[in-house]
């Protein structure tokens, strides 16, 4: 199979007042065609960072180093901004959380879709409509013609973000960034979205990185998944792997947490992961971790490497495939 | 029903709408028509999509909006009949953001003891004690009294907003999207927070949220609400094991539990979300309801008793499958 995106070794510097934020710390995976691979993490993990790195939209003064990031063979590193800004919605697109704030409020739909479409490819006006018109009547907007003059004021959060999803499909990429494409969605809606994303993705053979705290929507979503904690990858493999044998204690950590009908008894309680992320500001060694850790020993300080338990299972934990004492409850 | 700690009477809250010089009012009914009870001890769970008068709901009952029509009681009095100070003595408010409901330029101890200021209990050594009393009943270090919001995580923060509304003894907590904006770690330690103060105190709850799964962890009863209606109401249990509405099939259906390629499940809802200022003659969920009927479009259901629940649909679903759509 096509690799579609390769990335090796992806570190993320922010200078900030009390020094360097390290956002990202050194990681690598690769995604093939028509492949979903899920990228999940708590708040300051360094998600959203990795996608903005890939796309080469890091905020100013951000640092971004790697020794392979490429798009379908073509190395990325040594682009300047002219030549990401041709590969930008043209190989890869971007859907970003928030559906009004990454459209323009002053053009139309029909301006913005037909955009990316004709300064690409320097397709007329008239084909780029007729395209923007399909698909939206392939994902299932009603009435497409009428959308093209409408602006984004006056759609509903859920035709926004369909509208985003119909742009970043214009110039048919080989890969689309989803960075918590539902999270500003109602529930019912946050279905209906990433059904058409995957089948999209059927349809097309869309490689698609969708980054997410839901580990719900990964387990339905992904082909395979990476957990990042504080930089990091902590752990990544098949789908049906990680959910039927979490080795990182995180991993098994943000599984329990969840709030569910078994869960529940008078006087239950939820398993909970005490204590807070480290901060990535300064040098750090060892296990990020091991301060929430209950199987953290002295050995967790020093350096710890990704390793594979079983082929394409790895997991950066020198205690895991030991045997696990079943954690709190 | 005089023993309810909460008891919302009919209550609908209308809001004119200005829509520019020429086109004449509109009337945006927010909540209609809603009757709840919560016993005293009891958690009720709200759920519904955005828009549909969850938050409107919560503010009546806290007091800060009053209703069009329809009456509050709380512990047997009337909301109307109460001062703001006695209202906030009885019912107090947990909201969303813990980044924007605490003052920024307050230490942790002046943001607990605010209450106690406003309402004159104590010297300013006893609403300090009180305050170090009620981080350590909320799980917070004594030394974070001195601290400012900024120098806490979002979870400690929220913890901060919880004590801040245990201060006064009040009996009944209002939260609105306790947990919506914390991380899923977090999230867990604070549900277990709100439980063990429920054991302890005796606490009554109104939980109102979008997510299902929070809500059915933590309620015993939940109300579905959509376009400013009750459409399902009954015990927690009852609800998620035999939904009866199509709209609380869909929002279940809509909770995505982890399940390895299991899939995200068609809802068999359409796209033509109502528009609230014009609401959809008869049910207003019939334009994008899976299980829509002709007659669906012409009669307002009721909110009628169907097994444990309260349901307004003409044709409720059984055992919570969707029933087939009568042909075109």
């Amino acid at each position: 199979m096509a690799t579609v995106l390769d990335i090796r070794d992806l570190a993320v510097d922010i200078p900030v007042e009390a020094g360097t934020l390290h956002a990202v710390r050194g990681i690598s995976f690769a995604i093939e065609k028509g492949r979903t691979f899920c990228i999940v993490g708590e708040s300051g993990c360094g998600k959203s960072m990795t996608s903005l790195a890939i796309m080469d939209l890091l905020p100013k003064g951000a640092v971004r180093r790697a020794s392979a990031l490429s798009l379908n063979g073509r190395s990325l590193a040594d682009l300047d901004n002219r030549a990401m800004a041709d590969i930008r919605g043209a190989e890869m697109a971007m859907i970003f959380q928030e559906p009004m704030t990454s459209l323009n409020p002053s053009f139309t739909i029909g301006d913005q879709l037909t955009e990316s479409l004709r300064r690409h490819r320097g397709t007329s006006r008239r084909e780029a409509e007729a395209r923007a018109v399909s698909i939206l009547r392939m994902i299932g907007i009603t009435a497409p013609e009428s959308r093209m003059s409408q602006y984004p004021h006056q759609l509903s959060g859920g035709l926004r973000q369909r509208i985003m999803i119909a742009m970043a499909m214009m110039c048919d990429p080989s890969l689309i960034i989803a960075d918590e494409p539902t999270t500003a969605l109602d529930v019912t809606i946050q279905a209906q979205i990433l059904r058409l994303l995957k089948s999209l993705q059927s349809e097309f053979g869309t490689a698609l990185l969708l980054i997410t705290h839901d580990l719900g929507i990964v387990s339905r979503m992904a082909d395979d998944v990476a957990v990042m904690y504080a930089g990091e990858i902590v752990e990544s493999g098949p789908v049906e792997q990680i959910f039927r044998d979490p080795q990182h204690p995180y991993t098994r950590g943000l599984i329990a947490c969840l709030p569910n009908r078994e869960r529940r008894q008078v006087g239950g309680r939820l398993a909970s992961i005490p204590g807070t992320v480290p901060s990535l500001v300064g040098s750090f060694t060892g296990c990020a971790f091991r301060e929430r850790c209950e199987l953290a020993i002295e050995a967790c300080a020093e350096p710890v490497t990704l390793r594979s338990l079983v082929p394409g299972h790895q997991v950066r934990c020198i205690r895991a495939g030991a045997p696990i004492e079943e954690t709190a409850a | 029903m005089s023993a309810a700690m909460l008891d919302i009477r009919d209550v609908s809250k209308v809001f004119p709408i200005s829509r520019g010089m020429f086109r004449g009012g509109a009337k945006l009914t927010a909540v209609g028509g809603v009757s709840l009870s919560v016993a005293p001890g009891e958690v009720l769970g709200i759920v519904g999509e955005s828009g549909c008068g969850k938050t409107t709901l919560s503010q009546i009952m806290l007091g800060l909006l009053p209703p069009t029509t329809g009456e509050v009681t709380i512990d047997g009095q009337p909301l109307k009949s109460l001062g703001r100070l006695d209202i906030a003595r009885r019912v107090q408010p947990i909201f969303q953001d813990p980044y924007s409901s605490l003052n920024p330029r307050q230490t942790i101890q002046e943001i607990v003891s605010v209450p106690l200021v406003v309402h004159g209990i104590g010297s300013s050594a006893e609403r300090a004690k009180q305050a170090a009393a009620m981080l350590d009943l909320v799980g917070l270090p004594a030394r974070f009294l001195d601290r400012l919001p900024s120098q806490l995580s979002g979870g400690q923060r929220q913890r901060v907003a919880i004590a801040r509304a245990l201060i006064l003894k009040p009996r009944l907590l209002i939260c609105d999207e306790p947990t919506s904006a914390l991380d899923v770690s977090i999230q867990a330690q604070v549900l277990n927070l709100l439980a063990d103060l429920r054991r302890e105190l005796g606490l009554t709850f109104v939980v109102i949220s979008h997510n299902l799964s929070v809500v059915e962890y933590f309620a015993d009863r939940i109300a579905v609400m959509y376009l400013g209606r009750v459409v399902e109401e009954g015990p927690s249990a009852a609800i998620f094991a035999n939904p009866h509405h199509p709209y609380t099939r869909a929002l279940i259906d809509s909770a995505l539990p982890i399940d390895p390629g299991g899939g995200i499940p068609e809802l068999g809802l359409g796209q033509a979300f109502p528009d609230p200022i014009n609401p959809p003659p008869g049910c207003a969920f019939n334009p994008r309801c899976p299980a829509v009927r002709p007659d669906c479009a012409s009669r307002m259901p009721r909110l009628d008793a169907q097994g444990e629940s309260r349901v307004a649909c003409l044709y409720p679903l059984e055992r919570g499958a969707v029933a087939a759509p009568a042909s075109a």
